[in-house]
């Protein structure tokens, strides 16, 4: 199915190449969100992300005849990306050369083995894994992480000590952990 | 390892970084023993932090985006125009309404005093209603909504096959009812959808207000079965037959109304469901392996071919389009699509 995914992603770039709109949007509609986090890791804000994301686009559709893809059109966007975060830093480097040199020296391309999940994926995986918690483990997990309450508010809403709460959402991250271990095997399909 | 040395409170207090630095650098110290506890750390931090990566990607405004990008191309003194045309001439073609027309059929049976009114959108069509409390509803294509003479006297009760989407007027006296075959959601100054075509779905979305899901026909007897707030979804789990409640984005499914057509994840199964009805169309599906498919799309003005090549992008299917007429001597003239998995040209 990943395979299926990545063929027929190119196949859709050489139709973009050829003209087509709609294959663009396909791209952007599936990608522009991820892109957008993954280069918040690096350059700390999310409207100069938007930006470099926007203008890695506009290069995408502008440039598409000379683009050359081997890999996957994923891989291409998330790596054009990162090489204009780095840059972006670089040049700010020459400004404030002493605050930016340990962020570059860090830098690593792949943050995690989640980063280059799209919303539209990461969703329908978190969906799946929390509908394995029991039901007060899973409430409390989604007061906290989704709907950001501190663990003592979590426990006054729902009439519980703290301590409950804490290993409730412990229980969680431990199923979780487990529930979603079983998709990075898949996802490194994406990178080859 | 020893498992227990480190408390939960411990470690959900590291994760919520709540700990000074040297606590913290205690807690990575203590996991740092083994490779095998290291690797636990990073991935507790990681399930940690996917919610929050969830919350972000969904907050992103891509029309603003999108915009923006064309904004770019177009600029002045740019080479890339062709762009833009391409952007209209595209859009264009994708507005080739389908004709919502709001077609309902209003049955009035006068039998002795009651009056029971029905409004069916028929399949293909959407239609919006005001209820004589003035509370607003919107229909989904082949859903059916019907209610009785003595709707607004003492209680305001609706029964509902289908889908629909519920403005109600706020009156704490007089709660509204919406039965469906298995449960009644209750409602008083409340936005919300409901899914219910068959008795073994349900899915109910809180936008505004509150509402509390009862057994059908026993919301004046026994307790709410659940209570839901604003942002919270209900799914019937058909396996299990019970309701599970999630907190979600809420507002993605009920953009039918505005003649979009939403799918997020959607797998292939439920796909043909809402094709079928939302283009009055008959939908024959020749690979059962194709079912394990899932699309992410949204559609607007799209005609039925439109919508179909734009599906076989994402995953590799072939359709055919059969049109309407004299298939088995059928006189029904809903053309018919069947749905084949794409097989590889070079053999």
């Amino acid at each position: 199915m990943n395979q299926l995914l990545k063929d027929r992603e190119l196949q859709l770039f050489e139709e973009m190449k050829a003209g087509s709109i709609d294959c663009f949007n396909y791209f952007f509609e599936y990608y522009y969100s991820g892109l957008c986090i993954y280069a918040k890791a690096y350059l700390g804000d999310l409207s100069s992300s938007e930006e470099v994301v926007q203008d890695v686009f506009a290069r995408f559709w502008e440039k598409r005849q000379a683009i050359q893809i081997t890999s996957s059109v994923r891989f291409y966007l998330f790596k054009t990306v990162y090489n204009q975060c780095l840059n972006n830093l670089k040049h700010q480097k020459v400004e404030r050369a002493y605050q930016q040199q340990c962020v570059i020296d860090s830098f690593d391309m792949q943050q995690s083995q989640w980063s280059l999940y799209n919303e539209y994926e990461l969703r329908n995986v978190l969906d799946q894994a929390i509908t394995k918690l029991p039901d007060k483990c899973r409430e409390v997990f989604e007061l906290s992480r989704f709907d950001n309450l501190k663990n003592k508010e979590i426990a006054e809403k729902l009439g519980i000590s703290e301590k409950t709460v804490e290993n409730q959402i412990t229980k969680a991250l431990k199923v979780l952990r487990k529930e979603l271990k079983d998709f990075l095997p898949i996802f490194l399909m994406y990178l080859s | 390892m020893n498992s227990n040395y480190l408390s939960n409170e411990k470690l959900v207090a590291f994760l919520n970084g709540e700990l000074s630095p040297e606590e913290s650098e205690s807690i990575r110290d203590w996991y740092a023993e083994s490779t095998e506890g290291k690797q636990e750390l990073e991935q507790l931090e990681q399930v940690w932090g996917l919610a929050d990566r969830l919350t972000q990607m969904e907050g992103i405004d891509k029309k603003r985006a999108r915009n923006n990008i064309e904004l770019k191309l177009s600029a002045p003194n740019h080479k890339w125009k062709v762009f833009r045309l391409y952007f209209q001439k595209a859009a264009a073609i994708l507005i080739f309404p389908i004709l919502l027309l709001t077609t309902y059929v209003i049955f009035q049976k006068q039998d002795q005093n009651i009056a029971e009114q029905e409004i069916v959108a028929a399949y293909g069509t959407r239609s919006q209603i005001t209820l004589p409390d003035g509370s607003k509803v919107w229909l989904n294509s082949g859903s059916t909504l019907q209610y009785g003479a003595d709707f607004n006297r003492n209680s305001r009760t609706v029964h509902l096959m289908g889908e629909a989407y519920f403005e109600v007027q706020s009156d704490q006296s007089r709660p509204f009812d919406v039965v469906t075959e298995k449960y009644t959601v209750r409602a008083v100054g409340t936005a919300f959808n409901i899914f219910s075509y068959d008795k073994d779905e349900f899915y109910t979305s809180l936008e505004k207000g509150h509402t509390q899901i009862f057994k059908a026909g026993q919301q004046d007897q026994a307790p709410p079965l659940l209570k839901m707030t604003p942002g919270q979804r209900v799914v019937l789990n058909q396996e299990q037959n019970k309701l599970v409640l999630t907190n979600t984005n809420v507002s993605q499914y009920s953009t039918w109304r505005e003649g979009k057509l939403t799918f997020k994840n959607t797998p292939m199964e439920e796909v043909i469901a809402k094709l079928k009805r939302w283009f009055n169309v008959t939908i024959e599906l020749k690979d059962r392996e194709a079912l394990s498919y899932r699309y992410t799309a949204v559609f607007e003005n799209e005609t039925i071919q439109e919508v179909l090549e734009m599906l076989s992008f994402s995953a590799p299917i072939d359709y055919r389009i059969i049109p309407g007429k004299s298939r088995d001597g059928d006189s029904s003239s809903k053309p018919t699509i069947e749905i084949s998995i794409k097989k590889s040209k070079d053999n």
